[in-house]
């Protein structure tokens, strides 16, 4: 299947910048992760096959914006070393460090997926109806992931209370 | 409370690519919501906006690039995955080699030019910074420092694709710093500097605390680094010139600081 980059990019490239630039708060890395997501999209051409594309679009400009998030958060990088001496990322690193490994604790136990589900779901706002239709899944699947998730976060805020408490 | 139309409803609606009933719905819900119609028409500025920025031409070529780029590593790795990871049946040998001597071995040379046959160069980087109070000092070789100090470490891969990094002080007692655990692949971060997770703080331990970064092209066992740090561990100064001898194509990074 051939597919015309320079169309497929004006037709969708606004969209997927302004999804990455929303998700990453950086032009440079927005502009990054627009052009892996059309990289992407090259790779998996069959995928391209549906009648929306947008959608495949977004949720892949997602999935890749929530994982460069992740890594950066994994693995905290410093530009130069005037960074190093800012007293406040000193300051912030402690609770960041904190707050970040209970997301991962809450995530760990759940799919890939479950993680795109909980972001469309609780920060764009998007219904259980049209989550399913996003990741290709029933709504009872979407409302099931959404459920077990909440268990975990549930229980993982309780032992980080009770940790609290005995400290 | 009447919820907002979200973002990728809007933009779908934009691109046409709604089925009608939803279209219709979602265009409803928007002109009952108070902007909703100007969001719309944001959104169609910032179409024209985008593309006067980033001009479609232009951005197609990169896109292109990168992703030829990415087939050609992926197919460089897909060889070099298939030779090393099963038995090579003898016709294939010779194609392997000349796979080897042709493409691969002179694109590795020119990511790690080989120095004096065993070390790799290419901006390897230790950084030992002292937080004291507001500030952060980085610390030299032979700095003094004092228990009760905190330290935070920094590495920058460079060529290197492994490294662990470790630290012997004047009891004698090996500590790994990276990776968080001697059972992790030590794989490195490429780019930009990084820094480790945890700062720490001096113990009494006296007179010096030695502190090494042992870097690799090639994958390293922490287990087999800390192995043999703690076997040379009464002579710090020692490691690296044994170290280069035990492994091969190594960088030791070194750098001791003396206890007050």
């Amino acid at each position: 299947m051939h597919i015309d980059v320079e169309q497929l990019y004006e037709t969708y490239g606004p969209m997927v910048l302004r999804r990455c630039r929303f998700l990453l708060k950086d032009e440079d890395k927005a502009l990054d992760a627009m052009q892996d997501v059309f990289v992407q999209v090259l790779k998996k051409k069959e995928q391209l096959n549906g009648t929306y594309p947008s959608s495949l679009l977004f949720t892949m400009a997602t999935n890749i914006c929530l994982n460069r998030i992740r890594y950066e958060k994994r693995h905290r990088t410093i530009s130069n070393e005037t960074v190093i001496e800012n007293k406040e990322f000193i300051d912030n690193f402690e609770k960041k460090l904190e707050a970040r490994d209970l997301l991962e604790r809450i995530f760990a136990s759940h799919k890939e997926s479950t993680r795109l589900i909980a972001f469309l779901h609780f920060v764009d706002g998007l219904t259980l109806e049209e989550v399913a239709r996003e990741v290709d899944l029933s709504v009872s699947g979407v409302r099931k992931r959404l459920r077990l998730l909440k268990q975990t976060a549930t229980k993982a805020l309780k032992e980080k209370s009770n940790e609290k408490k005995s400290a | 409370m009447k919820r907002k139309v979200p973002d990728v409803l809007l933009e779908r609606l934009l691109l046409n690519e709604l089925p009608k009933d939803k279209a219709r719905q979602v265009l409803e819900n928007l002109k009952k919501e108070r902007g909703g119609m100007d969001r719309l028409e944001n959104l169609r500025k910032s179409n024209r906006k985008i593309l006067r920025k980033y001009p479609a031409p232009l951005m197609a070529s990169g896109i292109k690039k990168r992703y030829k780029e990415q087939k050609r590593q992926n197919f460089l790795f897909k060889i070099k995955r298939y030779f090393t990871a099963r038995p090579v049946p003898a016709p294939a040998f010779g194609l392997a080699l000349a796979l080897i001597i042709f493409i691969i071995f002179p694109q590795l040379l020119q990511r790690f030019p080989v120095d004096e046959g065993i070390r790799i160069k290419g901006g390897t980087e230790l950084g030992i910074y002292l937080k004291t109070g507001e500030k952060e000092i980085k610390l030299r070789p032979n700095d003094r420092v004092k228990q009760g100090d905190i330290v935070q470490l920094t590495y920058k891969a460079g060529d290197a694709g492994f490294g662990v990094i470790f630290s012997i002080d004047g009891r004698e007692s090996v500590t790994l710093h990276y990776p968080a655990s001697r059972k992790d692949p030590p794989r490195l971060e490429p780019g930009k500097k990084q820094i480790l997770k945890e700062a720490f703080q001096l113990d009494d331990a006296p007179q010096y605390e030695h502190f090494f970064f042992v870097a690799s092209e090639k994958k390293i066992d922490a287990r087999e680094v800390l192995g043999q740090a703690s076997r040379l561990r009464r002579t710090p100064e020692k490691i690296k010139t044994e170290f280069n001898r035990l492994f091969k194509k190594i960088i030791v990074i070194e750098l001791r600081l003396n206890k007050e």
